[in-house]
């Protein structure tokens, strides 16, 4: 059994002009140790999607799921109160921005001992052992004397690390890592994306990695969720999403990635037109249609989730005909 | 933080130093002592006599020298009205005036209303004078009821704010308890503007004291003030001018401190 089920997740927000239907109906699943990427523009809902897995989402905001079990737990039906037992346990979380996810008031031992003691019975000085251990671990050091540091004495990308090391020091099931290097230098973005990896696969924890960059993707990625919309559009193994892109939307933005050797010096880079739509009220058929190079009538009814191979599915009503033409973007992102 | 706790006490020490000069001045620059003193009616001979007496004669720099290292001793020298020492005139007086310090804020509207509903009405507290601590209490609230809402509005604006930030969301995800998330992570941020408007209430209630004294009718600094201005009693308005004054820089060193305990980040020289 999958480690988390979702099926037919929405999540609403009301806002002025009605309701904002932010996830609207995905199914995602994540194996023991399996590490996803989530992939999507903007306001495509990976961030609510990833906020309603942990059950962080603000109190307006409405979710439905058929189901959201987390290893055999029913999410839907505990109350608030278990559902903090499983968060930071269990299941923990990495944010986007280093610089504001700390609490500026606390040093940064209190904040990682806080994390362990609220789930284990363990000693202060048991706590600041693991906290000096996991920081070692993340690349941090003088790691004791930096426990009695603020955060505002450190570097983003050390930050960083500091909250990979508040995620893991439960030893968690899951960590929901929202878009964790988006706001890092790109060199300091290769170094976190490594650790993460290794992390993930030293210590056999399941990963759900929202980004926006499918370069990351390509690099640490088992398999890769495509949003647009508030919908998943395509879902596969790394390999065969950048091997044989089955919906129109995830070959655009592969092509939207300059690539060396594929892109020739000075042309112009690719840009998918046109913008996503409204999200409130009601959305019939395929949404990419109205941006889509390939869009016929037919589109105006929704597509189905077609399956092209073993775990390989597109929304689209061409996705068969879409993933006959191969590319080789990952070997291109990855070199 | 022990350094900035000391040099904060320097920048401190130098404001009371300057304050003490500015409280000489203003009294010396508001005329000529000697003749207020002598009153109307004196004689130029009366007046030179007092001019010898007090010291008023001799330069400005020897007069605030000597007048400087006697406070610097707790002597500010005698009240030309009491005829007592400023010192002990101060001393009674600032009991109470710490007692009413409490809570203030100047509405004499408001101390007669309370006057009238408590102490006139219900006869359950005594309207004016000190005698045991039901006295204060009527002055406290009075002092106290305007300062309050400011300060539960700032602490509830910095709650909102904070509530929404980055850090309580990862205090969130942690798993944390609400009782932590909101005392631990949230209120500990928020409270810093409020430390800062404390400090300045706190201030204010000095000035406001004064009001509510005379309200309440007791014999607290805020009058004694009043009165020495009226009988030119100048070394006790200088002695109350600085010791108000003194407090003022108190308090609000006090309130750096206690921000930069609160927060890190705001621990520079």
């Amino acid at each position: 059994m999958a480690l988390l089920d979702i099926r037919n997740l929405r999540v609403d927000l009301p806002v002025e002009t009605g309701t904002l239907h932010a996830v609207r109906g995905i199914d995602l699943s994540v194996e023991r140790g399996e590490m996803l990427c989530i992939v999507g523009e903007s306001g495509c809902g990976k961030s609510m999607t990833s906020l309603a897995i942990m059950g962080l989402l603000p109190r307006r905001a409405q979710v439905r799921a058929d189901s959201l079990t987390f290893d055999g737990i029913d999410l839907t039906a505990i109350s608030e109160r278990r559902r903090s037992d499983l968060r930071g346990a269990r299941m923990a979380m990495m944010f986007q921005e280093p610089m504001t996810a700390l609490n500026p008031a606390w040093t940064l031992g209190n904040q990682l001992i806080e994390a362990l003691r609220r789930h284990r019975r363990v000693s202060k000085r048991q706590a600041r052992e693991r906290a000096v251990e996991l920081l070692e671990r993340v690349g941090i050091t003088a790691a004791a004397e930096r426990l009695s540091q603020y955060p505002h004495q450190l570097s983003g990308g050390l930050r960083q690390r500091v909250m990979i090391a508040m995620a893991l020091m439960c030893g968690p099931d899951l960590i929901v890592a929202d878009e964790p290097t988006t706001a890092l230098d790109v060199t300091i973005q290769a170094q976190i994306l490594r650790l993460i990896r290794e992390l993930q696969q030293e210590m056999g924890t399941a990963v759900i990695f929202i980004t926006h960059d499918l370069g990351v993707v390509a690099r640490i990625a088992d398999r890769v969720a495509v949003m647009y919309a508030g919908e998943v559009v395509e879902s596969a193994p790394v390999e065969a999403l950048y091997a044989r892109p089955g919906h129109p939307y995830t070959r655009g933005l592969l092509e939207c990635i300059p690539a060396p050797g594929r892109t020739a010096p000075g042309s112009r880079l690719q840009a998918i037109d046109g913008v996503v739509p409204s999200l409130v009220g009601e959305l019939e058929g395929c949404a990419f249609r109205n941006r889509c190079p390939r869009a016929e009538p037919c589109c105006a009814q929704t597509p189905p989730f077609a399956s092209l191979e073993a775990a390989h599915r597109a929304r689209c009503h061409f996705a068969a005909t879409v993933a006959t033409v191969a590319t080789d973007s990952r070997e291109a992102l990855c070199s | 933080m022990g350094r900035f706790i000391f040099r904060r006490t320097l920048v401190a020490l130098g404001v009371a130093l300057t304050v003490s000069i500015i409280s000489f001045l203003l009294l010396h620059l508001s005329g000529d002592l000697a003749t207020a003193i002598a009153g109307p009616d004196a004689t130029a001979a009366e007046i030179a006599r007092i001019r010898v007496q007090f010291g008023l004669d001799q330069p400005m720099i020897v007069q605030f020298y000597h007048w400087f290292t006697d406070v610097l001793q707790l002597d500010f020298g005698q009240s030309y009205y009491y005829q007592s020492s400023v010192l002990s005139l101060i001393a009674d007086r600032l009991a109470l005036l710490v007692a009413v310090i409490g809570q203030a804020m100047p509405s004499f509207w408001f101390g007669l209303a309370l006057i009238i509903l408590f102490a006139v009405q219900l006869q359950w507290l005594p309207a004016a004078g000190h005698e045991g601590w039901q006295s204060f209490i009527l002055p406290a609230i009075a002092l106290g009821y305007y300062a309050t809402p400011a300060m539960m509005r700032l602490t509830r604006a910095g709650m909102l704010e904070v509530l929404e930030s980055d850090y309580i969301r990862t205090a969130r995800a942690k798993g944390l308890r609400t009782p932590t998330v909101i005392f631990k992570h949230a209120l500990r941020n928020a409270i810093i503007p409020v430390v800062a408007l404390a400090a300045v209430e706190l201030g204010f209630m000095l000035g406001g004291s004064v009001v509510i004294e005379s309200v309440f009718s007791l014999q607290g600094l805020g009058q004694l003030a009043w009165d020495s201005i009226s009988r030119n009693d100048f070394p006790v308005v200088q002695a109350v001018v600085l010791i108000i004054a003194l407090f003022y820089i108190a308090l609000t060193l006090l309130s750096d401190i206690l921000n930069a305990m609160l927060d890190p980040r705001l621990r520079v020289g």
